[in-house]
């Protein structure tokens, strides 16, 4: 899908590591970005026991959280400067046990508003060498306009 | 709404449940309340639980949405059965800041397959509170597969 979109803050890509790197969350778990074009991002995630639900597997909020990420900053790639982005509302189905050593979540812009970003992720999990989708989301994202990312820290 | 457990044992096997998940104790969740169809999950404020600008991140809130509505829904069912979220759709009305969050879930339609849940997340500072995350999901009853049977994988 690259070239599809074209980003209009020539930094976006600086300024999506950074905000993603300000996330303390995905330091916390060991999410880290694997790619990033405009219009598009994909985050890792190591298995880890202690982000299991009761029977072992990655709890869902974990899933939802590496795939939420992705969905927001492929649409933070394509957000003009001086604005931050913000997660409105999501659907996601959870289709398999996410089982696997290592987790992807490929994010997507499906349609780049002024506004409001409509973007889609997929979760994949990956166990023998094979990957197998466990997760999808719709979400909705917000373009905050004369927020910078960095000015929006509230707390010390 | 009232609801009758169908376990007679249905809050020692809710709480036995959510002690197994290992990313509550993690994030440092505790269930604050349980009733028949009803469960309350509450999250103090941690700085590594955080987004970009410093609030709760949307995925911590999702999962003691997910957490609450999930063990909302497994109060009311049956013996030997376990219980997985199928899908959920979440609004996220405010940037989630506070001391603590209390996501409470409570069991709308409990169906013999499919449970559907909502639940409020709502974030408390100095006593006020507010809503910060809606969530309607759809649980599933796995009959015949006890929650402590582990699906485990080792790694």
């Amino acid at each position: 899908m690259a070239g599809e979109f074209v980003a209009s803050d020539p930094a976006w890509e600086a300024k999506v590591r950074a905000s993603f790197a300000r996330q303390t969350f995905m330091h916390t778990i060991g999410a880290r970005i694997v790619s990033l074009a405009p219009g598009s991002c994909a985050i890792e995630l190591p298995f880890r026991r202690d982000l299991c639900q009761q029977h072992g597997f990655l709890h869902g909020g974990v899933v939802t959280a590496i795939a939420a990420n992705a969905g927001g900053y492929a649409a933070f790639t394509l957000m003009p400067e001086d604005t931050s982005v913000v997660g409105v509302e999501y659907k996601v189905n959870l289709f398999a046990s996410p089982k696997g050593t290592r987790f992807l979540a490929r994010g997507r812009v499906l349609r780049p508003g002024r506004t409001l970003h409509v973007v889609e992720s997929e979760v994949d999990a990956e166990q023998d060498g094979r990957l197998r989708p466990v997760a999808r989301m719709q979400a909705t994202m917000m373009c905050a306009e004369g927020i910078s990312e960095v000015g929006m820290e509230v707390r010390a | 709404m009232e609801f009758r457990p169908r376990d007679p044992d249905w809050d020692q096997k809710v709480r036995a449940s959510f002690a197994r998940q290992t990313v509550m104790e993690t994030i440092g969740a505790t269930i604050a309340a349980l009733r028949p169809g009803q469960c309350e999950v509450a999250l103090p404020y941690r700085r590594d639980l955080c987004q970009q600008h410093g609030f709760l991140h949307a995925g911590i809130t999702t999962m003691i949405a997910d957490s609450a509505a999930g063990y909302a829904a497994f109060s009311l069912m049956p013996p030997g059965a376990s219980v997985l979220t199928v899908e959920f759709k979440v609004n996220l009305m405010a940037p989630a800041s506070g001391e603590r969050f209390l996501a409470r879930g409570t069991v709308i339609k409990p169906g013999r397959t499919l449970m559907v849940v909502e639940a409020e997340v709502i974030g408390e500072d100095a006593g006020k509170r507010k809503s910060v995350a809606h969530m309607l999901a759809t649980m599933m009853c796995l009959e015949g597969k006890s929650d402590q049977q582990a699906l485990r994988q080792e790694g």
